[in-house]
């Protein structure tokens, strides 16, 4: 889908090229993360994709055309951009700053005004009351999120995405990676992701490209680069705890155990003595009435009379089956329990993830590294 | 539209209350004259067709001035102008440290007597404010902005009229207030040159010693001023508004 072969960029007035024969192979609805150092050229090389920046020599295609032949206002049309959240036009509105490529493509206003709304809920937010806001109104998770639905607006095959997630704090950046990955895999677009965090690149990428000076490093899968890094420049890069690492590459849903049973709030704690000792578990999950999850009882709570919700334990967080098992690691050091809690969009159990769970995983990986 | 009459009523609120205070200040002082050399000076047509001649100058000057300087602001910040940024403001800026009454005799030994050459010493003093505002407005904007708009596929011409110059406007809109707000003092000194305005009344008033005529022509003066200032600052806020 995008090649680029043999690129280099000199800059007139730096000593050395910020890009130096770079040969790049994305295929489609792959994401390709350039990640590195500053001043390593990564964001140089995603802004010669669209021509932001002109490559000195060498030459890039996209989706087979050289991108050299094609007018650049037309290419860049083509292709959505998210920068960091700095990028919104702070006097137009959300669904005008949406709208902005759609305009530019003189859409008709009532397929334009149909799009602004499918892609603010796609993102998750409710257009009924962000449509007509201004980028101030919003928090930066939200700003970010309208960044990436502005820049899918024109349903462009290839996006590039400048540290999309950069000004975040992490736990809403965590989170807002799990989203973009969902709906990622829903749209299937080629994605060229820039970031200097390694954790981001590994948990984003299908494929990672390491650069250094201008140079690739090292090209390939995470798996591959946990697995076997090329130098000691992708060691250090990498750091420690690679074994942790890939629980980044393991998505919860993927690993988690089957949902221990669960009782109604109302039931009296006979009926939870009942249902531990007949399905031989140690853990049950407790509900409310529309089937959410509310606390969980260990035998011991079991034992005491009364409703199961005088009973029950609260449970402080939940994870979704898009988190990674990191985040689930995350969620157990937290929480101070050996396990965590899977629940769906709408707050329903589906699944359990131990300390088990997670060793299981690690164990897996553990004879090639 | 009980709601659009309120909004009117308070947006009329300023300018029919300065209307008011210069039109008892006139009557006053045009029905107790002190003299009869006063009341020969202060006549209410002659009253009206100097505030009339105030107001045409300092309009015409400052269209003239707009027109002007936001486009040659623009222009400035383009890409193969840039260089003469600093020179151009730097021409204007020493322009401006002359004093007006020096430009208006400068000019008057060029152009001669008049209108003309009044209006001409105006607007030449109302460019400093506007182009240095309409250049550092546009500077300003935030270039991750200009980026993600170039990224998009934004052709040049719209990233300025749908992003910077509506970034800027704000920056923009302060220098023409100070343009014109000055223009309306300085326009003052146009009686020297004869082109009349409330200036006339002014210097008609020291030579005579008669300070009623003075003061009559310093006031409307004033309150053409603080109209102006406010008529821009509704103007502002309503673009801004949007």
């Amino acid at each position: 889908m995008i090649k680029l072969e043999h690129v280099t960029k000199v800059y007139k007035k730096s000593e050395g090229p910020a890009v130096a024969d770079l040969n790049l192979h994305i295929g489609k609805g792959e994401v390709c993360v350039l990640v590195g150092p500053s001043g390593c050229g990564k964001t140089t090389t995603m802004k010669m994709i669209n021509r932001l920046i002109e490559p000195t020599s060498g030459t890039i295609f996209v989706d087979g055309q050289n991108i050299m032949d094609v007018n650049p206002i037309e290419l860049r049309r083509n292709i959505g951009y998210v920068i960091q959240e700095i990028g919104l036009f702070p006097h137009m509105t959300i669904a005008e700053n949406i709208a902005t490529v759609p305009l530019e493509k003189k859409w008709p206003r009532d397929k334009i005004r149909a799009r602004v709304d499918e892609l603010l809920q796609l993102v998750g937010l409710d257009p009924n009351i962000y449509r007509q806001r201004k980028p101030r109104d919003l928090s930066g998770g939200q700003r970010q999120r309208v960044g990436v639905a502005r820049a899918m607006a024109a349903d462009p095959p290839v996006l590039l995405m400048d540290e999309p997630f950069g000004a975040l704090d992490p736990i809403n950046r965590g989170k807002l990676q799990n989203e973009f990955l969902r709906i990622q895999k829903k749209i299937q677009k080629t994605i060229v992701f820039v970031t200097h965090d390694i954790d981001e690149a590994i948990k984003m990428g299908t494929k990672i490209a390491i650069m250094r000076q201008g140079k690739l490093v090292q090209y390939d899968t995470p798996e591959n680069i946990l697995n076997a890094p090329a130098s000691n420049f992708v060691i250090n890069l990498i750091g420690g705890n690679r074994t942790i690492k890939q629980l980044n590459l393991i998505r919860v849903g993927e690993m988690m155990k089957e949902a221990p049973p669960v009782v109604e709030l109302s039931a009296p704690t006979v009926k939870a003595r009942e249902l531990l000792a007949a399905r031989g578990k140690d853990l049950l999950f407790a509900v409310e009435k529309d089937g959410r999850l509310a606390g969980y009882l260990s035998p011991q709570n079991a034992r005491e009379e009364g409703q199961v919700a005088d009973v029950m334990q609260e449970i402080p967080n939940s994870i979704t089956p898009d988190a990674t098992l990191n985040d689930a690691l995350s969620e157990m050091l937290a929480f101070g329990k050996g396990f965590v809690c899977v629940v769906d969009e709408g707050g329903k159990p589906v699944g359990l993830v131990t300390l088990g769970t997670l060793m299981k995983a690690v164990g897996g990986n553990d004879n090639n590294s | 539209m009980t709601t659009t009459l309120k909004k009117l009523a308070s947006w009329l609120l300023v300018p029919l209350l300065l209307a008011v205070i210069g039109t008892l200040v006139t009557v006053y002082f045009v029905s107790n004259p002190t003299d009869g050399i006063v009341a020969r000076q202060l006549q209410y047509p002659k009253v009206l067709a100097y505030l009339v001649r105030h107001v045409f100058l300092v309009i015409l000057s400052s269209l003239l001035a707009i027109l002007t300087a936001v486009p040659a602001g623009i222009l400035l910040t383009r890409k193969g102008f840039r260089f003469l940024a600093p020179v151009i403001i730097n021409i204007v800026n020493i322009g401006q440290t002359i004093p007006s009454i020096a430009i208006l005799a400068l000019f008057m030994s060029i152009l001669g007597l008049g209108v003309r050459t009044a209006v001409f010493a105006l607007w030449l003093y109302s460019l400093l404010p506007i182009l240095r505002n309409t250049y550092t407005g546009i500077q300003g904007v935030n270039p991750g902005i200009i980026e993600a708009a170039r990224g998009m596929g934004m052709p040049p011409q719209r990233v300025l009229w749908r992003i910077e110059f509506p970034l800027a406007l704000r920056v923009i809109m302060a220098g023409i207030r100070t343009a014109v707000v000055i223009n309306v003092g300085t326009a003052t000194l146009s009686t020297f040159i004869g082109a009349g305005g409330l200036g006339d009344l002014i210097i008609t008033g020291l030579s005579l010693s008669r300070i009623t005529i003075t003061l009559t022509g310093g006031i409307l003066a004033a309150l053409l001023a603080i109209l102006a200032d406010y008529f821009i600052g509704q103007v502002e806020i309503h673009l801004l508004a949007e």
